[in-house]
């Protein structure tokens, strides 16, 4: 038995990097310190189908085949194709976001992330008016108000409190929880929200109209109205009072103003707070990030092209517009004739219109499990999980870039998504060359 | 309260444990099944429609309808809003969204809800209806 220390967990954007892995031999027989999410992320569920050779699909069948067979197969789609879109890169490391833009640009293809079904609306908040970042050691070790916006991190970032922003003592923070206000808005009073010092029942789609009246209360305006989005004015004056008064602040939102009316809209209302709140304060905004390393795919594609995501490479420049090649507005309208999918499920994740024309259109998916979409892809690639069988590099929900570790060998055989890429990117380029 | 056949409510998807876990190499099995082909109501809801927890119930948008079964919301009270965790099932009802920015609208759909003797279909059966579309384009 041994135990391999200071693991990176390659599940949400919090990158808890105090994992303990205890292994007998090459198996996992315990995992410590993580979450939920994490352990079974590392451990893996008791009854996951994990994919160990290469198949491609003969007559609705799928057929194992060689690597070789598969690469093949894979650049003869992409010879073929027009308009292929490459989607996914949460969960794999920086390397492979690398390798996948330099196939997607020597293709000609639309290359996009999951931010475009998730924090796309924040990311062009952020782009036209900035964003007050700071670490997350910093919130850790400074931040007495903490506020929780559209969010639940209870239970997609179950440690998010306990390791960052609630509960841990900080070096200006001694007494932990004690010296800290936790406010939460939703429109249910979740797991996160029982946890608070004030929640805030939020009406649907309130928020914008919400945060305008808090800007409007911080900047010392009246409000007149008894009660915003559902919520008492007097509430909303106590939050004001709160916030200003903070020594440090943080605000955390998620998809629940993201995704609501407005989308970034919503956004830059908080963005615009957080800066008023800056003429008071110290106070920080950030959001919360899903997959492990979506803020990874999101530096690299940016340094690469100048964009965040919904590149269009396909007349061989960077072309950027979210409604225009964003994965739901490329796919619902049916435009793509081919795609590469790597260490996602968008068949799973997206709208029932863009599942339609993922199961017309010829998809090749890099993945360590089944999912819906390898079950309706043409050629599906077994690679190994990165930050527990490969290393690599991931960065955390505050663009903290660090490097994941190796805990254990991969099943025999299998690749890590980089090597297939690059494979894919060789034999591509030998066909193009052969039809030149 | 009067029994009613049938209750618009504002649908929203979001995360829950049980559906994180599922995410990891079962997205096909009865565990991710069971985490994501439920919908959370709020006890009054529950009563209007005379629903009992584990009960199916159709929900039905702009884009099509799913069986899902009813749980019981522990993050109650939320009259008139019904939670569904993020999945398959879920999206199967999501629209892709109008904002012109390309993002689907996961959060405030506008959707019908009645209990049914429909099945909830499995994962697979989901996949085998997108094949089959897939063979008559």
């Amino acid at each position: 038995m041994k135990t391999v220390t200071d693991v990176v967990c390659p599940f949400c954007g919090s990158l808890c990097d105090d994992i303990e892995v205890v292994l007998d031999k090459n198996n996992i027989v315990e995992v410590k310190n993580a979450c939920q999410l994490g352990a079974a992320k590392i451990a893996g569920n008791v009854d996951s189908k994990r994919l160990l050779k290469p198949m491609i699909k003969i007559d609705n069948k799928f057929v194992e085949v060689s690597y070789d067979e598969a690469v093949t197969k894979a650049a003869e789609i992409l010879i073929k194709a027009e308009f292929p879109i490459f989607y996914g890169f949460g969960s794999t490391e920086a390397d492979a976001h690398r390798e996948s833009i330099k196939l997607a640009e020597e293709v000609g293809a639309i290359w996009d992330h999951c931010p475009s079904v998730c924090h796309g609306p924040s990311i062009m908040a952020i782009q036209e008016i900035g964003l007050a970042g700071c670490t997350l050691g910093e919130i850790r070790n400074r931040s007495d108000v903490i506020v929780y916006l559209g969010c639940n991190p209870m239970e997609a970032h179950p440690r998010h409190m306990s390791r960052y922003t609630t509960f841990p003592r900080g070096y200006f923070r001694d007494k932990g929880f004690q010296e800290r206000t936790v406010v939460v808005i939703d429109i249910r009073q979740t797991e996160t929200a029982k946890l608070a010092n004030l929640f805030l029942q939020i009406e649907p789609d309130g928020d914008f109209e919400f945060l305008s009246a808090l800007r409007a209360i911080v900047r010392g305006h009246e409000i007149k109205a008894d009660k915003v989005a559902g919520i008492p004015t007097e509430k909303i004056i106590e939050l004001s009072e709160i916030m200003k008064n903070a020594k440090h602040g943080a605000l955390f939102f998620g998809l629940g103003i993201a995704s609501t009316k407005g989308n970034h809209r919503n956004v830059d209302a908080a963005l615009s707070l957080v800066r008023d709140l800056n003429e008071y304060t110290k106070f920080y905004i950030m959001p919360l990030r899903g997959h492990y390393n979506v803020t990874g795919a999101q530096a690299v594609v940016t340094w690469i092209s100048g964009y965040p995501f919904a590149v269009s490479l396909l007349k061989g420049f960077p072309q950027y517009n979210p409604g225009e090649f964003s994965l739901t507005g490329v796919m619902s309208r049916g435009e793509a004739d081919a795609a590469v999918i790597v260490a996602s499920d968008p068949v799973g994740n997206s709208p029932k219109k863009v599942m339609e024309h993922f199961a017309k259109i010829p998809m090749i998916t890099l993945d360590p499990y089944e999912t819906p979409t390898t079950r309706l892809s043409e050629v599906v690639f077994p690679v190994t999980k990165s930050g527990v069988e490969s290393e690599g590099t991931a960065y955390r929900m505050d663009m903290v870039p660090i490097r994941l570790r190796k805990v254990k060998s991969g099943p025999e055989g299998v690749f890590t998504d980089y090597v297939v890429l690059n494979k894919i990117w060789k034999k591509y380029k030998e066909l193009k060359k052969n039809k030149q | 309260m009067s029994e009613v056949q049938s209750l618009k409510i504002i649908l929203t998807s979001g995360r829950t444990i049980e559906q994180g876990v599922s995410l990891v190499g079962t997205k096909i099995t009865k565990l991710a099944k069971d985490a994501t082909a439920v919908c959370f109501l709020d006890p009054n809801d529950m009563e209007k429609l005379h629903l009992s927890e584990d009960q199916n119930i159709e929900i039905q948008t702009s884009e099509g309808s799913i069986v899902v079964r009813a749980k019981l919301s522990k993050d109650a009270p939320h009259e008139g809003i019904a939670f569904i965790p993020l999945g398959i099932y879920a999206n199967w009802v999501t629209p892709p969204g109008d904002a012109g920015i390309g993002v689907p609208k996961y959060k405030g759909i506008d959707a019908i809800i009645s209990p049914t003797t429909k099945k909830v279909l499995e994962v697979n059966d989901l996949l085998n209806i997108l094949l089959e579309h897939k063979d008559k384009n």
